[in-house]
């Protein structure tokens, strides 16, 4: 177990564990690229999970979707409702899991609550912008989609 | 058989109904929270509960508590994230029977439950 986060370097985790989901859960692996450090909050797309993150370490890491790729989700799971409240429950569910399994590695730097989901356009009023984040993209089924990772010390 | 399933997330309380068509599970009852978890189960007496353990309002630990003060014998199968291992090891303990990983499958909620009743 890690002593200390360090995103740049702990990226694999998540790599690791966004490919575990979408096999279990969607049954293909995604295709990660190259991360980038964002200095500005960088624009969402159609629906993301946002987990915040407190103890050593406080902000929030966030998942962010497409429509498209969150109803081939749900048709993949067998569930009938596609609608963007069952998009924004999904988002949701994925982040926590995602999150939850990636801070089995970091240990007690990730203490996490409730995730939050929320629209494009929209930013959950109980988190902060962050001075930077970690964005790592990825692609699943031709649908482009991203982690978001904004912690500091 | 009667069946309880506790989790925040609808599509995750979906996925774990779909689940059941080859389980001895007939009638099912669902609650979005620790809280209402306990209120059902006082009110439903499932034979076996599923357990998230990340919830608002009252988490699937605290509800674990409760649910075994009411019925020692009560069967639940705490289903969640890694990060939550330490707790449902810790639900094991105080006397859940079992632990599901997320994410989940069909066959692997089938094979927990069955497992879960078998022993």
């Amino acid at each position: 177990m890690s002593t200390s986060f360090e995103p740049e370097r702990e990226l694999a985790v998540f790599i690791g564990t966004i490919g575990r989901y979408f096999q279990t859960v969607g049954g293909a692996l995604p295709a990660f690229l190259s991360p980038t450090l964002e200095l500005i909050l960088p624009a969402r797309l159609d629906c993301t999970g946002y987990m915040p993150v407190s103890g050593r370490l406080t902000g929030w890491i966030a998942l962010s979707l497409p429509s498209d790729l969150l109803r081939a989700l749900l048709r993949h799971m067998g569930e009938e409702q596609h609608d963007e409240a069952a998009q924004l429950d999904l988002v949701a569910e994925i982040t926590s899991t995602l999150t939850s399994n990636a801070r089995e590695h970091f240990g007690e730097h990730l203490r996490v609550a409730p995730p939050l989901a929320a629209l494009a356009g929209d930013f959950p009023r109980e988190l902060a912008p962050p001075p930077l984040s970690f964005r790592l993209p990825f692609q699943w089924q031709g649908a482009d989609a991203f982690l978001l990772i904004a912690l500091q010390r | 058989m009667k069946l309880l399933i506790v989790d925040d997330s609808l599509i995750m309380r979906r996925a774990i109904e779909r689940s059941l068509a080859r389980t001895r599970f007939k009638e099912v009852r669902t609650a979005t929270n620790g809280r209402l978890a306990v209120e059902m189960f006082d009110r439903y007496q499932p034979d076996v509960v599923t357990m998230d353990i990340t919830m608002p309002d009252m988490d699937g630990l605290t509800a674990v508590d409760l649910i075994l003060k009411r019925n020692p014998k009560a069967v639940i199968l705490v289903v969640s994230a890694l990060a939550d291992k330490a707790t449902a090891v810790e639900a094991i303990k105080r006397g859940a029977q079992g632990f599901l990983l997320k994410p989940i499958t069909a066959e692997a909620v089938q094979t927990a439950l069955d497992d879960i009743l078998s022993d």
